[in-house]
């Protein structure tokens, strides 16, 4: 009997078991509960202190594991909470909520069809200024500079993405706003031109860095093959790397675009906020919104029907950028797998 | 297309005409024509810029006839001279006329080139815009010309220059938004406005709170963020057998770092908030952004576990060190400065980070919080617990209160704003640098 309590594989095994399950029942009574119990906390962390000085291996190995986890517990809890908070919303009315042309908060009616068609034309604006530009300067980054300037030219574009998207806002709010309107003779100051503006330089970081890894990957016998049948280094990066490299550059306009699609406070300082469609259709001239700066500039007013709106709001943004970026990674997962077979 | 260019035609009579010359008086006519035009066009930028009313009729019709006959000879001459090497100062100089343009695009919409004939029918607005988008037609026509009818070696220095500009105008538009911003905000850059906080009876403006929550925010999702991140990507190098395992955990962080920053928000107003003494506290905050820097230190962190040479591991196992004490000793010593340089590199991303924040743990002029006392007990818990201001949300509520009163404040802010975010990139930076230069492997 003591023989068997003493054996260190089933002790080690029992208190690792008492641990998860502590862990497990705080988790799960601060999720649904809304209580942080202070006792299991304690028991927690003296089961996991009493675990590290004894079996510290298993107990790394355990933590690790656990610590391993928590993107994807983030992940589906947002998932979970924003379904929750946000379905009621589409479980109304979803085709009218998801196309009609109204957002009247005093009135209560809530559908984001101009919300979704702003997000739209402005995502599309950012993408054909940030594409041509984020994918040319990736190849020159990668094939066409020497190695000195590369070293200065990545951290430069990781700069780009640093700066706080407030002071793009700001920046672009305070020049580019007021320019536009002087220029065009507009009597609004927010439309959907300005803020794509900004919203492409924005997004242009994510695209040069992906693309350019994918640039990157492509092995560098390939294009040596090329060059040895005497075509250019453009001609065998046109015919050869860049074909190669495809999926991935798709991969990049892909994340570049759902980034543009996330970007908020560029965007709610720069819009117009009128909820409605711009008429016509087309005219990037007209003030609108977006779904993130109708969020942003709605929810700390919002209550009631509003905030399950603007909750609904939020899945949606969340579910489009989430299978976006899956596709991005897929496409991604592909190419590595094409180039380990050779 | 065939990857060999077959684009060499039989010779005309025109093409003999500029062989005969070797294309030399040619090349050097092109390069000093746009010499000169780069010169004029940019003296008379500047003095309508000073003076509106600089320009006459007569300037006016000799400037259009002399861009309309640089463009066209120009492409006439890319059109016949097969050989023709495009000096690269083309290239710059059209690339700086464009942004000279831009730039009295955004400064001086009302003094524009200014056409007095055309009085009524022209505003100077629309003829800056004009010169802009002629100048910019100019340049990519004759790009796209040189590239189309031009040989091979051509179309490879075509395409040089054209990814050259196409990586010089973010950086132009980053130095500018930094110089532009430094330019502004400097004025207001006192020791009393970073060092106190508002006092509106007074009139006084003061940033310190902003600093020190933006500072306590950052700290608290860093506390958080990477010893998760870090451990995650521990486990995945190095005990993850299953390639799944890694590609889920890869497809997460992927996803986490996507979603967008509102979202993160709104996640933290309906999970977090209610949860936590249910208003706004800088805890939520704090934990929110952990949750936005996790994905970035998981990534970060792989890759510099990924780095260490397999040979570290096998010598310390074979000298019979376990598993685990292998990991601690060698592996993890030996990526510390990889992964502080990614987590340096995040934070000066979540630093500047409003929407998120903004529903769940700021308020504006709220006290700087305050963790330290003289007196026992010397560290408080308690700023834990309520609101702080933070940097870029000071920035967009100036906007949203209106930014008429208060812009000098607004671009002090978004200059401290920009000189923490670039304060970190630096400091990773040159980390990572004296790092790769100093290491032993």
């Amino acid at each position: 009997m003591i023989e068997k309590f003493t054996n260190k594989l089933s002790l080690r095994i029992l208190l690792g078991l008492f641990v998860l399950v502590s862990f497990a029942l705080l988790f799960t009574f601060f999720v649904l509960f809304q209580t942080f119990n202070v006792y299991l906390f304690l028991v927690v962390v003296l089961g996991t202190a009493l675990g590290w000085v004894f079996f510290e291996d298993s107990a790394a190995k355990t933590l690790l594991f656990i610590a391993s986890t928590s993107a994807g517990t983030i992940l589906v809890l947002i998932a979970v909470f924003l379904f929750l908070r946000g379905f009621p919303a589409f479980q109304r009315d979803p085709i009218f909520f998801l196309t009609g042309s109204e957002w009247h908060v005093y009135r209560e009616i809530y559908s984001l069809g101009p919300m979704i068609w702003g997000s739209i034309i402005v995502t599309f604006g950012a993408t054909i200024i940030a594409a041509p530009m984020g994918v040319s300067s990736a190849i020159f980054i990668a094939k066409f500079s020497p190695k000195w300037l590369r070293s200065i030219l990545k951290p430069a574009i990781e700069l780009l993405a640093g700066i706080p998207s407030v002071v793009y806002g700001f920046i672009g709010f305070i020049l580019l706003n007021s320019a536009i309107m002087d220029y065009f003779d507009i009597s609004n100051m927010g439309q959907y031109f300005a803020p794509s503006i900004i919203l492409g330089i924005m997004a242009l970081p994510t695209i040069t860095s992906v693309a350019e890894d994918a640039i990157d990957a492509v092995p560098e016998h390939m294009e040596k093959g090329a060059l040895a049948l005497g075509v250019t280094k453009w001609q065998a990066i046109k015919e050869v790397t860049l074909p190669s490299a495809s999926s991935g550059i798709m991969a990049a306009l892909i994340l570049g675009i759902g980034r543009a699609l996330g970007e908020t406070m560029a965007v709610t300082m720069m819009i117009g906020h009128k909820t409605a469609f711009p008429s016509p259709l087309f005219d990037i001239f007209d003030p609108g919104e977006t779904l993130t700066s109708l969020i942003a500039s709605q929810i700390g007013e919002a209550s009631g029907q509003a905030v399950e709106a603007l909750m609904g709001a939020g899945l949606l943004l969340f579910l489009i950028v989430f299978v976006l970026s899956v596709t991005s990674r897929i496409i991604q997962s592909r190419l590595q797998r094409r180039f380990r077979r050779g | 297309m065939s990857p060999v260019d077959e684009n060499i035609s039989e010779t005309s009579v025109v093409d003999k005409l500029f062989v005969s010359v070797e294309g030399k008086l040619m090349r050097r006519l092109m390069l000093a024509l746009w010499l000169v035009m780069g010169m004029v066009f940019l003296a008379i930028s500047t003095l309508t810029a000073i003076w509106p009313n600089f320009l006459s009729n007569v300037v006016i019709s000799t400037l259009g006839a002399f861009l309309l006959v640089a463009v066209g000879l120009t492409i006439v001459a890319f059109k016949l001279l097969k050989e023709y090497q495009p000096p690269m100062i083309h290239f710059l100089l059209s690339l700086f006329l464009i942004a000279f343009s831009g730039v009295v695009f955004l400064f001086f919409p009302n003094h524009g080139l200014e056409i007095p004939a055309l009085e009524g029918d022209v505003t100077p607005q629309l003829a800056t815009i004009s010169l802009f988008f002629i100048v910019t037609f100019a340049t990519v026509w004759t790009g796209l010309l040189f590239y189309w009818e031009n040989p091979a070696h051509n179309r490879q220095l075509a395409v040089q220059y054209f990814t050259w500009v196409s990586v010089a105008i973010p950086l132009g538009v980053l130095t500018f938004f930094i110089v532009y911003t430094i330019m502004e905000g400097s004025s207001v850059i006192t020791w009393d406005f970073i060092s106190s906080a508002s006092d509106l009876m007074r009139g006084e403006i003061g940033i310190f709170p902003a600093i020190m929550g933006t500072f306590s925010l950052i700290i608290g999702a860093t506390v958080f963020a990477v010893p998760l991140g870090v451990g995650a990507a521990i486990f995945l190098t190095e005990y993850a057998k299953r390639g799944w395992i890694k590609q889920a955990v890869g497809v997460t962080a992927d996803c986490l770092w996507s979603t967008p920053s509102i979202v993160f928000g709104l996640f933290g107003y309906v999970f977090l908030v209610p949860r936590i003494t249910g208003h706004s506290t800088l805890l939520a905050g704090q934990i929110i952004l952990a949750a936005m820097l996790l994905p970035l230190t998981i990534a970060t962190s792989t890759e510099a576990i990924t780095a260490v040479p397999d040979e570290f591991r096998n010598g310390s196992l074979a000298l019979g060190a376990s598993k685990w004490w292998t990991i601690r000793r060698v592996v993890l010593p030996s990526s510390v400065p990889s992964i502080v340089t990614g987590v340096l590199l995040g934070v000066g991303r979540i630093a500047g980070e409003t929407a998120p924040i903004m529903l769940i743990a700021v308020a504006s002029h709220t006290n700087a919080p305050n963790f330290f006392s003289l007196s026992p007990p010397y560290f408080h818990l308690g700023p834990l617990f309520s609101e702080v201001d933070a940097l870029p949300y000071r920035l967009y509520s100036i906007y949203k209160a209106g930014v008429g009163g208060s812009i000098h404040e607004a671009w002090g802010t978004a200059m401290v704003l920009i000189a923490l975010v670039l304060m970190f990139y630096g400091l990773g930076i040159s980390i990572r640098s004296y790092y790769r230069r100093n290491r032993g492997w």
